[in-house]
C-alpha cells in the first residue's frame, strides 16, 4: 500500500491556511487506500520529521510551510530541511508547498539524488484574503482559486499521475480559475489574479518528471 | 525576469498606482514576509524592502503576463 507523509505547520495566519487546505488532500489520499501519516504543528522540528519519514517510508512527502532558496522551516521558522539534511528526504517525491524551496533546495536535493522530484516554488506563494470577514480558511472564497490550484499537485499525484503531469494539471487548474476572474467583478478578484499568475509563475518541478507516489 | 533590486523610480511610481486601486478591506500575504494592506504595501514598495521588492515582482509579472495568460485562455475554451 502507497504511504505518505504531510507535514503541516500552522503558527501563524498562512501556514493555518496551509493546514486546513491539506485536509481535501488527505481525504482524497485516504479514499483512495493511501496511508496517510501526518507531522503538525509544534510537531514540526526536524528530529520528529526524520523519525516519522524513517519510520513510515512515504513515497510521497507534502511540505507546508515558510521558506527561501535554501530552507524549508518548522514549527516557528526552526531551520527543518536545508542542503546539509535534505537527504533525510531518502528519495521520495517532494512537494513543497512553501515560498522559494524550489529555488536551490530543490535542485540541491535533486542533484545529490535526496530525492526523486522536487516539485514547489521558486518565489513568494501569494495568498489573499479579505479582511472584515472571520478567518475560516476552508470557507473562504476569495483565496479559494489559489488553494486549489496549489492542491492540484498533489491530488492529481494521489491519482497516480507523474510529477510532470501533477506540474501541468496545476497550471491548467490556474487557467480555469483564471479565465473567471478576468470578467469578475467580485472585490479582490484581481488581486487573487495577481496572486495566481505569480504562483503558477512560481511552480515548478526538478528531478524525474516521471516519478509517481 | 530582470533584476528586480535595481528597479527604476519610474517602475516604482507605476507599482504604487497600481497597488493604490487594491481594495482597502483586501490583505495580501507574501510568504514569509507576512501579510500587507494596501497601504502597507505601498510603503514596501517606497522603502525597496524585500517585500516591496515580491510587489513589484507580482505587478510587472501581472502586466507582462497577461497576453499570454489570455492566449492561454483562449486555448483552453
Amino acid at each position: 500500500m502507497a504511504r505518505i507523509l504531510i507535514v503541516r505547520n500552522d503558527y501563524d495566519l498562512i501556514t493555518h491556511y496551509m493546514h486546513e487546505w491539506s485536509k481535501p488532500v488527505i481525504e482524497a489520499a485516504r479514499s483512495k487506500g493511501i496511508k496517510v501519516d501526518t507531522v503538525d504543528g509544534p510537531h514540526v522540528v526536524t528530529k520528529e520529521v526524520e523519525s516519522r519519514i524513517n519510520k513510515v517510508n512515504p513515497s510521497f512527502i507534502f511540505l507546508n510551510g515558510h521558506g527561501d532558496d535554501c530552507t524549508f522551516y518548522g514549527h516557528k521558522d526552526q531551520v527543518l530541511i536545508n542542503k546539509k539534511n535534505s537527504c533525510m528526504l531518502k528519495n521520495t517525491l517532494v512537494f513543497s508547498r512553501a515560498c522559494n524551496c524550489a529555488k536551490e533546495l530543490g535542485r540541491h536535493a535533486v542533484n545529490k539524488d535526496c530525492c526523486s522530484s522536487f516539485i514547489g516554488y521558486e518565489y513568494e506563494f501569494v495568498n489573499v484574503r479579505q479582511t472584515d470577514t472571520e478567518v475560516v480558511p476552508l470557507r473562504d472564497d476569495i483565496s479559494k482559486p489559489i488553494w486549489e490550484s496549489s492542491n492540484a499537485v498533489p491530488l492529481t499525484l494521489i491519482k497516480g499521475s507523474t510529477a510532470e503531469e501533477s506540474v501541468q494539471a496545476s497550471h491548467t487548474k490556474a487557467t480555469n480559475e483564471m479565465s473567471k476572474l478576468i470578467f469578475s467583478d467580485e472585490i479582490g478578484a484581481i488581486e487573487v489574479l495577481k496572486a495566481l499568475i505569480a504562483n503558477d509563475d512560481a511552480l515548478t518541478y526538478h528531478g524525474n518528471g516521471g516519478a509517481k507516489i | 525576469m530582470g533584476d528586480i533590486m535595481a528597479y527604476s523610480t519610474d517602475v516604482k511610481d507605476l507599482v504604487k498606482l497600481r497597488l493604490m486601486s487594491t481594495p482597502s478591506n483586501i490583505r495580501i500575504s507574501l510568504g514569509s514576509f507576512g501579510e500587507f494592506t494596501r497601504d502597507e504595501l505601498i510603503d514596501q514598495v517606497d522603502k525597496r524592502t524585500p517585500a516591496g521588492e515580491a510587489a513589484v515582482r507580482m505587478e510587472l509579472l501581472f502586466i507582462r503576463k497577461m497576453s499570454s495568460i489570455s492566449k492561454r485562455i483562449a486555448e483552453e475554451a
